[in-house]
């Protein structure tokens, strides 16, 4: 058990940065960043032992990880109940670069699972076969997904879109 | 493609705050999860064993769940501590909700409270626990107090304990109370004589829903609590404050942990005598010694002034401090907790790792 827990501990205090970056793309905010990953390395944990023997240990963290956050989707993680009725005024993000471009946020304004496809293919470079296992979905739908999410950001982002492509 | 791979790799790359991610927190809700599955699994298999017997079939256990990678196990023993039962529907001008609290102990109950700005509870609806009636105050002089049959709430019996202007008024301005479905019951308790009256409180009530169910989120994170425990009291306000108590079955094990807006008032209780981490700190074990010092205290309290904004209140009685001393005490504790701020979106539905 020491050494088993040992392993998971260099792990993933090796891969913690990744994680949370992968983790931050998906939900665009650290806390909740902090708190994906939380979750996933305790589910992760719990299934080590497949995991390790894994061929692609960070393609089964990345798994969970995803699936995590697809799941807090689901489960209303963004109506959870505020005890304020006004929200106090929100921190202000660092301004953005020359371009005034904001990805960010219209990443931010797509549905999670197009969010999810997105990152996958063009962040973590998967396969469209590869999404579809994380996803858990056909290839087919990581496509659709995949198409609209581009097409979203096409559309919010404009000037940027039309002039370098997006996909 | 190119260029959102680099847009993306940009967003990836903004800085942000020190992890908060606990590695040797996951280990031991991970360790929980396990232990808890083989249990049941145990409990299974007895079970089919026990079926087959009586039958005289073979029974098969059932197929271990533990390695299917997409049934994820529950992440922790402490899940959202607190969830919400009910909520006001309307509000005289100028309230607003600045508090939901549930009590899982001896006298179990949900509360939301409502005031005129934060830390005001001046109306008070709970939530009683199905079967189970709110009792009948007791009016001034210690006289037996009565129900008075009131108009119904959205066609559901209701009645005052102290109706706006009669006995008992003089102290709390009404008290309403109303079955809002078989076997269910909500009180509501008005400290304002400004909107103690008959039509305001029915129409406070009539806006009462019901269920919800969303688990409420909290300006803190806590890791590192020990197995075992049960979360007895939870409450939280918009000052902001938050307010954690668990326990085990015994009534001396208890461990708190609150967080406050920082302020002097705590301070001046409560005179720092160290510091932890460059704040000012109060731990009652630095207390000059007296009758019985040199044996282990039962109960320790330890207030932490000033963190990133908040006051922070650790005490811990019994087995829960026992627990504690092996990881670092209360000093150790108040390292693993994470203030989440003052903005609710950055709160968290599970506090507790």
């Amino acid at each position: 058990m020491a050494g088993r827990d040992e392993e998971f501990t260099t792990y993933v205090t090796a891969r913690m940065p990744w994680l949370r970056r992968v983790a931050y793309l998906l939900c665009q905010d650290w806390h909740r960043a902090d708190d994906l990953v939380q979750t996933a390395i305790t589910r992760l944990y719990v299934h080590w032992r497949r995991a390790s023997a894994a061929e692609n240990v960070d393609g089964y963290a990345r798994t969970v990880l995803v699936r995590v956050f697809l799941a807090e989707q689901r489960g209303g993680w963004r109506q959870r109940v505020r005890v304020v009725d006004r929200m106090p005024d929100a921190a202000a993000e660092p301004a953005d670069h020359a371009g005034g471009v904001d990805l960010r946020a219209a990443l931010a304004e797509l549905p999670p699972r197009q969010r999810a496809a997105v990152v996958l293919r063009f962040y973590c470079d998967l396969s469209i076969e590869q999404t579809a296992d994380v996803l858990n979905c056909s290839t087919g739908t990581v496509k659709s997904q995949t198409a609209r999410g581009l097409d979203a950001l096409r559309r919010a982002l404009g000037p940027m879109a039309e002039g370098e492509r997006l996909a | 493609m190119n260029d959102l791979k680099a847009e993306l790799e940009r967003i990836a790359g903004t800085p942000g705050p020190a992890p908060a991610v606990d590695v040797a927190a996951a280990v031991a809700a991970g360790r929980r999860t396990r232990r808890m599955r083989r249990a049941r699994r145990a409990t299974a298999v007895a079970v089919a064993v026990g079926a087959a017997a009586a039958v005289a079939v073979v029974a098969v256990p059932p197929p271990s769940h533990e390695e299917r990678p997409g049934k994820v196990a529950e992440p922790s023993a402490y899940p959202s501590p607190l969830v919400e039962k009910a909520a006001f529907g309307w509000l005289p001008a100028g309230y607003a909700r600045t508090r939901v609290a549930q009590d899982s102990g001896p006298g179990p109950a949900y509360k939301v409270h409502a005031g005129r700005g934060p830390g005001s509870t001046s109306i008070e609806l709970t939530v009683m626990p199905p079967g189970k009636r709110p009792g009948v105050p007791l009016l001034p002089g210690a006289r037996k107090g009565r129900l008075t049959k009131a108009a119904p709430v959205n066609g559901r019996p209701a009645y005052w304990s102290i109706k706006p202007g009669g006995p008992g008024s003089e102290q709390v301005p009404a008290e309403f109370r109303w079955e809002y479905r078989p076997e269910s019951w909500a009180l509501l308790s008005i400290g304002d004589r400004a909107v103690a009256d008959v039509a305001t409180v029915h129409r406070i009530a009539a806006g009462v829903t019901f269920g919800g169910d969303e688990p409420v989120a909290f300006p803190m994170r806590v890791s590192g609590i020990p197995d075992g425990l049960k979360v007895t009291q939870t409450w939280v306000g918009t000052r902001p404050e938050a307010m954690i108590t668990l326990g085990t079955s015994r009534a001396d094990d208890e461990l708190m942990v609150m967080l406050s807006a920082a302020g002097p008032r705590s301070r001046e209780l409560f005179k720092p005598n160290t510091t932890i981490d460059g704040h000012p700190a109060f731990d009652t074990r630095l207390r000059r010694p007296g009758p019985g010092s040199g044996e282990a205290p039962a109960r320790q309290t330890l207030w932490v002034f000033g963190v990133d904004g908040f006051d922070v209140n650790i005490v811990a009685a019994g087995e829960p401090l026992r627990l504690l001393q092996a990881e670092g005490g209360l000093t150790g504790l108040f390292r693993r907790i994470t203030p989440l701020g003052t903005d609710p979106a950055r709160w968290t539905t599970t506090p507790l790792r």
